[in-house]
C-alpha cells in the first residue's frame, strides 16, 4: 500500500551509515488490480446489454378467405399496376388509377406524394395492387413501405393478369 | 535533482490479473454466445421504413434466396430447403405442432415477386393469413429504391 516513509531520527551512530538512501529507491507501485476489474465488470454489463440490431418486419394481413368479396365502391379503388418492361433490366413501370379512369403512368419516386394526394382527398381509399410476376420482390416492398408512408393502410394485393398487363403496357 | 529522481523510479505495471479477467470474459463469451445456424444462400433483404420487430420466439422463416430456391427454418433448427409444391403441407403440420406460430418470410430483394405470390396464395389456403415480410431498416425519408 502506500508507503510512507518515516524518517527515522539520525540519531544512531552507526546506523546511520548503513542505511541505504531509501527514499531515492521507493518504486511506486500502482495497484492495477481493482481498476482494471472494475473496467472489465463495465465491459461485460455493456456487453450483455447491448441489444443488436433486430431486422424489422413489415406485416401483411391477407383477407381470410379468397372466395369472399368485399364490397367497396369503384369510386374508392385506387388500381396500381406494376409491370417489368420488355427488355428486362429496365426500370418497372408503374400505372395508377381511380375507379375506371385511364390509367396514368408515373414515377416511382412521385408515388408516395399521389398516394397521400389520393388519401386526403379521399380517405375510405382502397389500394389495389398488381403487380407483375417478373418484377422483383423489392419493388413489392417498397410499394407497400410507401402506401405505409402516405397511412393509406388498406391494400390488397391481387395477381396481375397477362390481359392487364397488355393493357398497360400498350400505353 | 528531483527530475533525477524520477527517472530511476521503474514502474511495474502487473499485467496478470488483466489478462485473467480477458480470458475469464472470452471464455464467458465464448461459452454463452449462440450462432444463428449456417444460411444455405445468402440473402439481401429489402430496405423498407416499417419499424416492427420480427418476433423472436414460435418463428417459421421462410426464406427465398436470389435464384428463389425455397428454404425454412424452426427457431435455431438448421435451414432445409423446400418447393412450393410442399409449402403447404409444412406450413399446416408446424401450425398444428404450435398454433401460436408466426410467419417471417425473408425473401431476397432481387427474387421475382411471382414467387411471393405463390407463397401468399399458399398462406391463405393454410389459414395463414398474418405474416410479417422481414426487411432492413433504412433512416432516411427517401425512398428505399434508387432508380
Amino acid at each position: 500500500m502506500g508507503a510512507v516513509d518515516t524518517p527515522e531520527a539520525k540519531g544512531g551512530k552507526k546506523k546511520g551509515g548503513l542505511r541505504k538512501r531509501a527514499p531515492k529507491r521507493i518504486g511506486i507501485k500502482i495497484d492495477m488490480t481493482p481498476f482494471v476489474d472494475i473496467a472489465f465488470l463495465l465491459l461485460i454489463f455493456f456487453m450483455c446489454t447491448t441489444v443488436f440490431r433486430k431486422p424489422q418486419a413489415l406485416e401483411i394481413n391477407l383477407p381470410p378467405d379468397p372466395e369472399a368479396k368485399v364490397e367497396i365502391a369503384e369510386s374508392n379503388v385506387m388500381t396500381v399496376r406494376i409491370i417489368n418492361p420488355a427488355p428486362p433490366g429496365d426500370e418497372v413501370r408503374i400505372f395508377w388509377r381511380i375507379a375506371k379512369d385511364p390509367f396514368k403512368e408515373e414515377k416511382w419516386q412521385d408515388m408516395r406524394a399521389i398516394f397521400s394526394e389520393r388519401y386526403k382527398a379521399n380517405p375510405k381509399i382502397v389500394a389495389l395492387l398488381k403487380i407483375d410476376r417478373e418484377a422483383k420482390y423489392k419493388y413489392m416492398v417498397d410499394i407497400i413501405d410507401q402506401l405505409q408512408f402516405a397511412e393509406l393502410n388498406r391494400f390488397s394485393l391481387a395477381p396481375l393478369e397477362p390481359k392487364e398487363k397488355a393493357e398497360v403496357g400498350a400505353l | 535533482m528531483s527530475a533525477k529522481k524520477m527517472k530511476r523510479i521503474g514502474i511495474k505495471i502487473d499485467m496478470t490479473p488483466m489478462v485473467d479477467i480477458g480470458f475469464l470474459l472470452l471464455i464467458f463469451f465464448m461459452s454463452t454466445s449462440q450462432f444463428d445456424p449456417p444460411q444455405k444462400a445468402p440473402i439481401t433483404l429489402p430496405d423498407s421504413h416499417s419499424n416492427l420487430k420480427v418476433p423472436e420466439s414460435d418463428v417459421l422463416v421462410l426464406s427465398i434466396d436470389k435464384e428463389s430456391n425455397l428454404f425454412w427454418q424452426l427457431g435455431k433448427n438448421p435451414q432445409e430447403e423446400t418447393d412450393l409444391a410442399y409449402l403447404e403441407t409444412l406450413v399446416m403440420e408446424q401450425r398444428r405442432r404450435n398454433p401460436r406460430i408466426r410467419v417471417a418470410i425473408k425473401a431476397d430483394k432481387d427474387s421475382d415477386y411471382g414467387v411471393m405470390e405463390d407463397i401468399m396464395a399458399t398462406m391463405q389456403k393454410t389459414n395463414t393469413i398474418t405474416f410479417s415480410l422481414v426487411t432492413e431498416l433504412v433512416k432516411s425519408e427517401k425512398s428505399a429504391l434508387v432508380h
